[in-house]
């Protein structure tokens, strides 16, 4: 009888995707919610790092007030407002901050994934709010945004938009 | 300007109704009003005293959850491990607890009420006592009395010394027995309460007379060495019953004092000599032994000098000590005659006399004065006695002369008969 090469090499495909490629795989945890409830209020030191007890994180702000203030010590003293969203980016923020920092969390390391520039007058008194799937963030009655670490929505935009 | 995405329509009427339907707050605001208002409460209920504060507890629970029931899960999830539930559950426990604590508080006020007629009755009778304290002091210091009635003096003003001792200790009882021992437990309220009752009744002030009415006995007297077993044994109860008393006194007289200083009461003066309220009893105490040391030691080396026995001068229980050992080793190397000090001092008077005071804890102790009696009787022992010899000999020579008449044989009488003449033949 004759052989066909092509059923024989299908067979062989095969055979290595059933038996080899799935422990090829890397292996992984699923349903991960790293949301904080409620946002944290840090003091930053004299040496420019800020530290959260409860979550056991600590970072340099230094980049993040030269970024904002163009002056690598204009936090210090000052207040930081960081929320870890549920799929586990940090949002960052504070008095006189024109944009909020999404930071995505890399070995030793915080990212910036995304800014979201608020307004060009600075927030007077801004809050993070946990409101899942999204980060919300408002400032006193004059701003509402939500945000997810891509997307913003703006009130008025979704009002207009709602019709 | 900002950026905004295109999402879907849906998308965006479920946001919209969202931001609509909640209202503009920070999350962590009412966390830290939530924290601020528990604290609050908390502390209330620790202070509350009457019943009219006790009242308004629980409508301020009920209060605080309602308030705050919509957040329960942020709350939760910003105390964790506690829970919003746990949280407003320990109030509610912390309130029986308090309201317990009152309802004891409001039965010991009526045993307090007793305890405070008693202290009345007992402060009347102790200024009766130093009246009469007064009197036998200045009686004792005059010459015109005979020493049977100095004895007399004595005994009836060291008797009014113990009874004014007893007294106050039952005043202290008094003020001390609603509190109970463990002053650390009481609430600074309850601190602050007795400090007052301490402060009212001069109790700091009347402990220390008592020990300054001791130094006037002892400089207007003059004593027998009988009379130092109950002084030392007095002074020593007073002590310990200070020392346990001390610690006690100072907190509860601290407590009042910050709370007067807290508001605003009291002058820089008043406050500083509350910093260690026990000092002046301390002071007096040790003024105290000071004096009794002197009459005590110099009473006792009259003692050797009034029997004429040159011993080495002490002046406190390690030189008195080191004194008697040191004449009975130079007793012991030299053979010098120590009857005088055996026979006439140490057996008649200090072992009879001085041996009760000597042996209480503050002067020399049992085990130490045990040591210098043995060592005093060793050289008792190895005295020689030569009456013993003179007896012997009388003995002996008595029991000779008995033993002679007795065996000694009687003389044999040689009788001479007459011969009879020979007949001449």
């Amino acid at each position: 009888m004759k052989k066909h090469p092509g059923i024989l090499l299908g067979t062989a495909v095969l055979l290595t995707v059933v038996f080899i490629f799935p422990s090829c795989t890397s292996f992984s945890l699923q349903q991960v919610d790293y949301g904080w409830p409620v946002e944290s209020v840090l003091k930053v030191k004299e040496n420019n790092t800020v530290s959260e007890g409860r979550y056991a994180i600590s970072f340099n702000v230094a980049p993040l007030a030269l970024r904002e203030f163009e002056d690598s010590t204009a936090l210090k003293g000052k207040e930081i407002r960081l929320l870890r969203s549920n799929e586990g980016m940090y949002y960052v923020t504070g008095v006189n901050f024109k944009n909020v920092y999404v930071m995505t969390p890399l070995a030793s390391e915080l990212k910036l994934r995304r800014r979201f520039e608020i307004t060009p007058t600075g927030l007077k008194k801004p809050a993070l709010n946990q409101r899942e799937p999204y980060v919300e963030l408002v400032d006193g009655n004059q701003i509402r945004v939500l945000m997810t670490s891509d997307e913003i929505y703006e009130e008025q935009d979704l009002r207009a938009e709602g019709r | 300007m900002m950026k905004t995405s295109r999402v879907s329509l849906m998308t965006l009427l479920v946001i919209g109704a969202f931001l609509t339907a909640i209202a503009q707050q920070s999350d962590f605001e009412i966390k830290e009003r939530f924290k601020q208002m528990y604290e609050t409460l908390k502390s209330d209920i620790d202070s509350a005293r009457t019943a009219e504060q006790m009242a308004q507890i629980p409508n301020r629970i009920r209060g605080l959850e309602s308030e705050f029931t919509e957040h329960s899960a942020l709350i939760s999830g910003a105390f964790y491990p506690k829970t919003f539930e746990t949280m407003i559950g320990d109030l509610r426990d912390q309130y029986a607890l308090a309201q317990e604590k009152n309802t004891t508080i409001q039965a010991q006020g009526v045993r307090i009420f007793e305890l405070e007629g008693q202290l009345s009755n007992l402060t009347a009778e102790l200024e009766r006592l130093t009246a009469e304290r007064n009197d036998l002091l200045a009686k004792l210091r005059s010459t015109t009395h005979s020493l049977a009635e100095q004895r007399e003096l004595n005994r009836r003003l060291t008797a009014n010394l113990q009874a004014k001792d007893r007294l106050v200790s039952a005043m202290i009882d008094s003020i001390f027995l609603p509190f109970g021992k463990n002053i650390d437990a009481l609430s600074s309220l309850e601190k602050d309460a007795l400090g007052q009752k301490l402060a009212k009744t001069n109790m700091v002030s009347r402990i220390a007379d008592i020990a300054q009415d001791n130094v006037r006995f002892l400089e207007a007297t003059t004593l027998e060495a009988k009379d130092y077993g109950v002084l030392v044994d007095q002074y020593e109860k007073f002590r310990n019953r200070w020392n346990g008393l001390r610690d006690r006194v100072n907190a509860a007289m601290a407590a009042t004092t910050a709370t007067g200083a807290a508001k605003g009461k009291g002058g820089k003066d008043t406050q500083s000599s509350q910093v260690n309220p026990g000092a002046q009893v301390d002071a007096a105490l040790a003024e105290w032994r000071q004096k009794l040391d002197h009459s005590f030691w110099a009473g006792l080396m009259s003692e050797f000098t009034s029997h004429g026995v040159l011993v080495q001068p002490f002046n406190d229980a390690k030189s008195f000590s080191a004194s008697v050992r040191a004449y009975v080793d130079s007793a012991k190397t030299s053979g010098m005659d120590t009857k005088a000090f055996v026979d006439e001092i140490w057996i008649p008077r200090i072992d009879k006399d001085w041996r009760s005071a000597l042996e209480s804890e503050s002067m020399l102790g049992k085990l130490e004065y045990a040591s210098l009696d043995k060592a005093v009787s060793q050289i008792h022992k190895e005295r020689f006695d030569w009456k013993i010899v003179f007896y012997i000999v009388n003995v002996l020579a008595i029991v000779l002369v008995g033993w002679w008449f007795l065996t000694r044989k009687p003389r044999r009488q040689h009788v001479t008969t007459p011969t009879p003449a020979k007949p001449n033949a």
